[in-house]
């Protein structure tokens, strides 16, 4: 099922890499396979054993057993939500873009790359595969924004592709220094992911090695202060590829966070409560009070993700089970958010020529639906009751309180700081005269409007029956926290 | 013990092809095809027996050389590397008006290439590394078009007598202290002189002398531009396959030798590999002309195989060895690649390389697979030597700690010029099709896609040849 998932898309990516000069036969190749793959997704949700703690769909062949390498696949509470959410994403970032002039068989083709390697990062079982993947997305990344993307691609890409990359190379030594430690503890070589987290690491051990795993992983996050490539790259970035990037890609980090960094290095993580709750709020905070000077409405959006992804990082180190449940969910439900965002920020941008709010006025009588999309959107991000976010943020300030009780005024102050931004960057655009230049602009165009209220649905949908998706986190995460 | 085994033979019937097929290249001055059959057919049979030669293990010709898994291996790694090479440059070797005297170079370097890694003493090894620079040394001027070969020969030619001549004499020390030429001989007589000056100053002549022509800075600026002025096909092999002697003999040399100082001799190469990168991916980063630029990141390579001679544990040795074998392919292909360039758009200039994409998009995949692969970008070659690198100094652990991550920065820095180069291909416009010439280009292809096809598949499924360095390693370290 997996091995399927991830392959499928390559093949894809090379059958469409065949019609160079087709505008038609890319797109539809590339959805119907996204398509193909969310049938999939959704039929193996079904079959999905929520209550059981232990990796399904596993699938495991020797690759390099030399070294203890294996092409070792599977899925749990953690991952499968997020393997979710890229499939329900990619199709509906594919069909947004319908109508890609430039280059297309490439864009698809480098979109079908990017759903494998997510699939692959959130699936693998083995490090070097893991690291493997997760590699393997910056390429197509890399392209998808030097090749697409605005005034300033070049720069954005190259600061995206290395900034990324030295952190990859950092977790890569944590993986071998595990790797070795692991041997020592189970007597035998293994990149296996549940057998070195079951090997239980010593306290010297993972004194060290926490705080380098999680800076690792906080760069892709990103962490304040290591965040600056993801302003430039999602500015940059064409509309397409930054849904991907805020909405999946920003996920390996916390994933990667979570599955590596806390779960092998359980013992100590109460030693960085103070540093690790000073990024995570700092990110909260800090984020939504950049997001709120930003006058480039793109801009605006990646800062907020940037404050909304410190709820997962706060969820994750509250470690108790409201904490855990809504820092997974909120992972989901940034996802399907932020990628609507973009997406109707594509939309203006796209209809309009331009993203300043400043220049932007009136814009609610040229295109009702569009800004009627955009505000919904802004509505489930602020955390408003009946969308998927509101779900999401709330567990992780349950979590969070029950942890460490006043400090929880802060995230409620970053939720606060989220409506402010966002309706008084609404009320700028939307409402007041519609200045003359914008005379001829016209409403969004149909595939955006499918691709927009589709997403907006599932966030209405998962919002109002969250049941949906806790049912499989749950299981896992009580097996956790009765271990710990 | 004292009489040449008539078994010997066999084991050495790989240099005996290349010397038949060397003398016999010299006459066919006008039979181009039989020329380029000919070395092709040798190459080729002299790899297949090789190949044979694996899980045999034992020591010919009065000790002096040795077929162990380890140095089969090297050899069939130097020679199937000189396939592909000679497979790629057929076009180049058939414009040429000496075809077979370039042929018959290519016939003796790789003799003294292939002695190289089974040979057990002292002037064997020299003799054999000589052998290799002799041939090679006129290789810089066969291409009469070239501008700058005048340049790039000379400073070859110099630097290569000098750094001879340093090595040399700092065998005269060692074969003055221990009274013998046989390297496991020389390991155990040398353990009195430890701490002793005059052991010192061999080893530094020695190094030096290797360093020169391992092109290790400080030691480095001929290499950038022998390599930029040389025809792209030369500076493919120079920098690509002959390069790689000089590593060998300083492998077997410095690590089975010089045993005694293995902590100094570490020390001293982990330095020079951290200033080696560093300058040439430093110096790499502000080319403009991608031939020089290749140049420097072959510079910066060599410091990354040194790395792992460095650490000297069984995956650090196994990653160096992987590194020889996954460099000499992409940078035989990438130059290979630069010269098609050269030919159809005049100079290797980024700007050449604009829109390779839209005109060339196999040639241009080919080249984003060499510059991924020589970044590290799984799951490339590149990437698994480079891992089972770190994974070595890892594994040393305490200092050799810094050399990991000196070659993870190193790595991360390198990735900005060579993603340049892809940026140009695939993100800029293609020049005006007026100013691409056409030319003959069947067997460069042919050979581009077999080093890229090799980079992708031992990519894909490493277990296997990453398995067989490290038995072969292990067999050698004992």
């Amino acid at each position: 099922m997996l091995t399927t998932m991830i392959f499928l898309p390559v093949l894809t990516a090379l059958i469409i890499m065949m019609y160079k000069d087709n505008t038609e036969i890319p797109k539809k190749l590339a959805l119907f396979t996204s398509l193909v793959l969310l049938g999939m997704g959704i039929f193996a949700y079904l079959g999905f054993d929520g209550s059981n703690p232990d990796f399904q769909y596993v699938e495991k062949l020797a690759w390099f057993p030399g070294m203890g390498i294996n092409y070792y696949l599977g899925t749990d509470g953690i991952s499968f939500p997020l393997i979710l959410l890229t499939l329900i994403l990619t199709p509906l970032v594919v069909y947004f873009s319908w109508d890609q002039k430039k280059r297309p068989a490439l864009y698809f083709a480098l979109f079908m790359i990017i759903e494998a390697g997510v699939i692959g990062v959130f699936s693998s079982l083995d490090f070097i595969l893991f690291f493997i993947f997760w590699e393997i997305v910056l390429i197509p990344m890399f392209f998808v924004i030097g090749i697409w993307g605005g005034a300033r691609k070049e720069y954005a890409s190259f600061k995206f592709l290395i900034y990324t990359h030295i952190a990859s190379l950092v977790l890569l030594i944590g993986i071998f220094a595990m790797y070795f430690h692991g041997a020592e503890i189970l007597g035998y070589r293994t990149f296996s992911i549940p057998e070195l987290t079951n090997a239980a690491f010593t306290m010297d051990f993972q004194m060290f090695w926490f705080p380098v795993l999680f800076l690792a992983f906080a760069v892709k996050i990103p962490i304040v202060p290591f965040h600056t490539w993801l302003p430039d790259a999602h500015v940059e970035a064409p509309t397409g590829g930054s849904a991907m990037l805020a909405g999946v890609l920003l996920k390996m980090g916390t994933y990667g966070m979570l599955r590596v960094a806390y779960l092998m290095n359980p013992d100590v993580t109460g030693y960085f409560v103070i540093p690790v709750i000073t990024l995570g709020l700092m990110n909260v905070v800090y984020g939504a009070l950049v997001a709120l000077k930003q006058d480039d409405l793109k801009k605006m959006i990646a800062y907020s993700s940037i404050s909304h992804m410190g709820f997962v990082v706060l969820g994750i180190q509250s470690y108790n089970l409201y904490g855990l449940k809504g820092a997974v969910f909120q992972m989901v439900a940034h996802g399907l958010i932020s990628a609507a965002l973009f997406m109707s920020c594509g939309t203006v941008q796209y209809a309009t020529g331009t993203r300043r709010i400043s220049l932007l006025q009136g814009m609610y009588n040229k295109m009702p639906v569009g800004m009627t999309l955009m505000i919904i959107g802004f509505f489930a991000s602020m955390g408003m009751p009946g969308f998927i976010g509101f779900i999401g943020e709330f567990t992780v300030l349950l979590g969070f309180y029950q942890a460490y009780g006043f400090w929880v005024v802060l995230l409620g102050l970053g939720i606060i700081l989220s409506v402010a931004y966002y309706l008084w960057a609404f009320q700028r655009v939307a409402y007041g005269h519609t200045p003359i230049s914008f005379s001829g602009v016209k409403d969004i165009k149909r595939n955006e409007i499918v691709a927009i209220s589709l997403l907006l649905a599932v966030v209405v949908y998962f919002g109002l029956q969250p049941e949906h998706i806790f049912t499989i986190i749950d299981g896992k995460v009580i097996s956790l926290l009765s271990g710990f | 013990m004292n009489s040449i085994n008539y078994y010997d033979f066999f084991f050495l019937s790989p240099e005996i092809i290349f010397v038949l097929a060397g003398l016999v290249l010299l006459f066919l001055r006008r039979q181009k095809y039989l020329c380029f059959l000919l070395i092709i057919g040798g190459t080729g049979l002299s790899m297949v027996l090789n190949i044979l030669m694996f899980n045999v293990n034992k020591d010919i010709i009065y000790n002096t050389m040795e077929v162990s898994d380890l140095s089969v291996l090297l050899r069939v790694i130097i020679l199937a590397g000189t396939l592909i090479f000679i497979i790629s440059t057929k076009e180049f070797a058939f414009n040429l008006e000496y075809t077979n005297m370039y042929y018959a170079f290519l016939s003796f370097a790789s003799l003294g290439m292939i002695i190289l890694p089974s040979a057990k003493d002292l002037l064997t090894i020299f003799i054999a590394f000589e052998l290799t620079s002799i041939s090679t040394y006129a290789l810089p001027f066969i291409d009469q078009k070239s501008e700058n070969r005048f340049e790039a020969g000379i400073k070859y030619f110099l630097t290569g007598a000098f750094s001879s001549g340093l090595i040399l004499f700092g065998m005269s020390y060692v074969f003055g202290m221990t009274g013998t030429l046989n390297l496991s001989e020389i390991a155990v007589n040398i353990a009195p002189y430890q701490g002793s000056p005059i052991l010192y100053l061999a080893f530094m002549l020695m190094l030096a002398g290797f360093s020169y022509k391992m092109a290790l800075a400080p030691f480095h600026l001929w290499a950038p531009d022998t390599y930029s002025g040389s025809p792209s096909p030369v500076s493919g092999y120079l920098a690509g396959i002959t390069k790689k002697g000089p590593f060998v003999a300083a492998f077997k040399i410095f690590l089975v030798g010089f045993a005694a100082i293995k902590l100094e001799q570490s020390f001293a190469l982990g330095f020079l590999a951290i200033l080696t990168m560093t300058t040439g991916n430093l110096a790499a980063l502000v080319q403009k002309n991608v031939k020089r630029m290749i140049a420097f990141s072959s510079v910066a390579n060599a410091g990354t195989i040194l790395v792992g001679f460095s650490v000297g544990n069984l995956y650090g040795l196994s990653g160096a060895i992987i590194h020889i074998a996954g460099h000499l392919v992409m940078t035989v292909g990438a130059f290979m690649v630069i010269w098609y360039i050269e030919e159809t758009r005049d100079n290797s200039e980024i700007d050449s390389f604009a829109g390779l994409n839209k005109s060339n998009p196999l040639l241009a995949i080919s080249m984003v697979v060499f510059m991924m692969s020589l970044g590290g970008i799984p799951p490339l070659l590149g990437f698994w030597s480079k891992i089972v690198i770190i994974l070595g100094a890892v594994d040393a652990g305490g200092l050799y700690f810094f050399l990991a991550v000196a070659l993870i920065l190193n790595s991360a820095l390198s990735l900005v010029y060579y993603f340049r180069v892809i940026k140009y291909m695939y993100m800029k416009e293609p020049l005006v099709p007026e100013n691409i010439k056409d030319v003959p280009f069947a067997f460069g292809k042919v050979g581009i896609g077999l080093s890229a096809a090799l980079i992708i598949v031992s990519g894909l499924v490493p277990g296997k040849f990453v398995q067989i360095v490290i038995n072969a390693v292990e067999i050698f370290i004992g």
